[in-house]
């Protein structure tokens, strides 16, 4: 009974206790601390949505989620290796090269992405809409490379033949409720180029990752895209760029003055 | 190094480019400066089209919102990102309260008093005189952020229709707002995030809810309450200047040139007496200074033009004298003292050593436009933005002279042609005309480059 009296009393009021004093042990960790907080942004100049995940995130795991249930053939692996030097097809595999998908593949991944995504039609390239539900739309031979940059992957390439020396976008702009494509160039072993300031440009996704490939060097595909949109994305990389060796067939005088324009050095190899 | 031997060529390159690179000093800062340069360049369409915007939406809220009802307005403005423009269907007099700051019981009070009450037809003749001040701003500044469509009587079934105010600036605001969450939207983020900003302010600033005044007779003209920076002026100056170069370069018949000449002339008349602060209506037109107009008279006194040529040079004045109204204004102007309606001491000197200086060159020989670019080279030396746009403005004034100048200043440039002998009477008009169209270019061309360098964060300015 006494026990349950003592329950039901009010129990001592405790005055809660503050710590004024930072112990000296922690006062380094306290100066450390309060410089860390400093360096955060400013809360006025904050995000307006600072937990908005970006479009360039959700459009690589779409494509991402859709590549899964894409396959790479053994001969297209081995034709691709015969082009480009060093590549083995588990490689290749790994890269993200993928055979030209079925038909039976192309359902299985828009109903991948459907369930994971919802309709997205409209907001990717290769995806559409033709009243049908979502589609993805792929080519029906050759082979297909997803260009990346930043580490998402941005866009697909095809590929007609190994040896293709200009691929094309996979795009949905001519379906209904497709989408362009936006152009990326495509980057390869990107940690050199933050460390030496220096990448190598060429030409296309596949040629990049052999140029990259057991070098310490970071290569650039052009991708076909715009001098100026390759200067920003460049940018946009590696903010501290300072040359690019240029590896090209052609050199169009229009790239070296948006390069040389951004105070980039170039070379040509 | 390298396991490829195909590229082992290129790899060579490459880490021969990096030690070259590395040895080479790094100027941090110059690099960083370089890429804000370009970054802002790039972001300029959009950096242009959210100062409009902003702009809209300040004279939208002056004129429209400042009371409790701002916030729906604003709302609606802002959240409906797919709608249509925001209109608003009121009668003047309860628009006329919005404008003095009526309280809601006042407003009742008046709803119940007859249609042609006396109070009610002030209230509604104070919004419709802020409405016309509000549409010579806009005129002004070519944003059309707000459109009054007057009330109307049906006469079949003899209903009145209470005249609608439509704001079709709210749809841009709105999409600029929601421009973060759109696909391919990042790069106006950073202007959605000042839009919203500005917003904020605006809803929480008290001080413009009060357009409150005892008289209705009293509302002076509206006048944006926050100072135009020389940025937002630039860019009012630019595209007038634009348009004047467009129009001149279309050939278009001189009457119309005449005109639009005027309207710049009057738009960078008014451009100055906002830059020095005056608010005098009479000041718009003050293109030509009376000296000036002496000096023409004297001009065309001194050169030894053969008579015919003469005869119709005056003719034309006279002819774009009489023209329009501007010719009227002008010809008070030079009757009236020159301390009340010209520009201050500095200005008018400079003004008028920058005409003489020009006249002499074009005396010399030189081409029309080689002499303008070297006098405003000359004069451009000043190195901070007030100079560079006093310079401009200078510039323009030497470029678009005024409409009863610029007839001397061809018939000057083709007879020195016609004297060198080269060229037929009409082809050396045409290359006169010409190079005047390639100055205005030119200006404008130099005008945006100014602001391109201008500061433009909407914080800043706003």
């Amino acid at each position: 009974m006494a026990a349950a009296l003592a329950l039901l009393r009010p129990l001592p009021s405790v005055a809660p206790v503050r710590l004024d004093l930072v112990p000296r042990e922690f006062e380094a960790l306290d100066n450390t601390l309060s410089s860390f907080l400093d360096a955060l942004p400013d809360p006025a100049k904050a995000r307006l949505y600072p937990e908005h995940i970006g479009d360039d995130l959700i459009n690589d795991a779409i494509l991402t989620c859709a590549f899964a249930y894409f396959s790479l053939a053994e001969r297209d692996a081995a034709k691709v290796a015969e082009v480009y030097e060093g590549f083995t097809p588990a490689r290749l595999h790994t890269l993200g090269l993928r055979s030209a998908p079925g038909e039976v593949a192309r359902i299985f991944a828009a109903c991948a992405v459907g369930e994971r995504f919802c309709d997205q039609s409209g907001f990717v390239a290769p995806l559409y809409n033709d009243g049908d539900g979502m589609k993805i739309y792929a080519p029906s031979h050759g082979l297909v490379f997803p260009a990346r940059r930043g580490g998402l992957t941005r866009a697909w390439l095809h590929y007609k033949h190994p040896a293709d020396r200009a691929p094309r976008w996979v795009s949905s702009s001519h379906l209904p409720k497709g989408c362009k494509v936006r152009p990326s160039i495509h980057v390869a072993r990107s940690e050199f180029a933050a460390r030496s300031g220096v990448c190598l440009l060429v030409s296309h996704a596949l040629e990049a990752e052999e140029a990259a490939a057991g070098a310490f060097v970071s290569a650039v595909a052009l991708n076909g895209v715009t001098p100026s949109a390759l200067v920003s994305q460049l940018q946009e990389e590696w903010p501290d760029l300072r040359a690019v060796t240029i590896s090209l067939d052609e050199v169009s005088p229009y790239l070296l003055r948006a390069l040389q324009a951004a105070d980039l050095k170039v070379r040509c190899a | 190094m390298s396991a490829n031997k195909k590229w082992a060529h290129v790899h060579a390159e490459a880490a021969e480019l990096a030690a070259e690179v590395r040895r080479e000093p790094q100027d941090k800062a110059a690099r960083v400066a370089s890429l804000e340069k370009r970054r802002r360049k790039q972001d300029e369409p959009a950096r242009r089209a959210y100062a409009n915007q902003s702009l809209a939406l300040r004279l939208f809220v002056q004129f429209v919102g400042y009371n409790p009802e701002i916030k729906d307005t604003l709302n609606a403005a802002i959240e409906a990102s797919a709608g249509l423009d925001h209109a608003i269907t009121r009668q003047d007099w309860e628009m006329g309260c919005y404008l003095r700051g009526v309280s809601r019981e006042e407003m009742e009070r008046l709803r119940a008093l007859p249609a042609r009450h006396t109070e009610k037809s002030t209230l509604a003749k104070a919004w419709k005189r802020a409405f016309d001040d509000y549409q010579v701003e806009e005129k002004r500044t070519g944003i059309v952020a707000l459109r009054r469509i007057p009330g109307s009587m049906d006469l079949k079934t003899g209903q009145k229709r209470a005249s609608q105010i439509h704001a079709p600036c709210a749809q841009d605001i709105a999409e600029i707002a929601a421009a973060a969450m759109k696909v391919q939207g990042k790069r106006f983020e950073r202007f959605a995030q000042a839009a919203a900003a500005h917003v904020a302010i605006l809803r929480d600033d008290p001080a413009r809810r009060a357009h409150t005044k005892d008289e209705a007779d009293e509302i002076k003209p509206k006048r944006l309450q926050q100072p135009d920076t020389p940025a937002l002026l630039m860019v009012r100056a630019v595209s007038k200047v634009e348009k004047l170069a467009e129009g001149l370069r279309r050939d278009l018949p001189p009457e119309m040139r005449a005109e639009a000449r005027a309207h710049l002339i009057a738009a960078l008349a008014t451009l100055d007496d906002e830059a020095e602060g005056v608010q005098d209506d009479e000041q718009v037109a003050v293109p030509v200074h009376p000296d000036l107009k002496n000096k023409k008279v004297d001009k065309t006194a001194e050169t030894d033009l053969p008579a015919d040529r003469k005869s119709a040079d005056t003719e034309n004045a006279k002819a774009s004298k009489n023209a329009g109204s501007d010719g009227v204004v002008l010809d008070k102007l030079s009757n009236t003292p020159p301390q009340k309606t010209a520009p201050p001491a500095t200005y008018e000197t400079y003004q008028k050593s920058i005409k003489f200086a020009l006249s002499e060159k074009l005396r010399a020989g030189v081409p029309f436009h080689v002499a303008a670019a070297e006098v405003e080279e000359e004069i451009g030396d000043e190195a901070d933005w007030v100079g560079r746009m006093e310079a401009y403005d200078r510039h323009v004034y030497h470029a678009c002279p005024s409409p009863d100048v610029e007839p001397d200043l061809i018939a000057e440039r083709v007879y020195i042609m016609c004297e060198a002998g080269d060229v037929s009477e009409t082809e050396a008009a045409q290359i006169a005309r010409r190079e005047l169209c390639e100055v205005c270019a030119e200006a404008a061309k130099i005008a945006r480059s100014h602001v391109s360098e201008l500061e433009y964060a909407p914080g800043k300015w706003m």
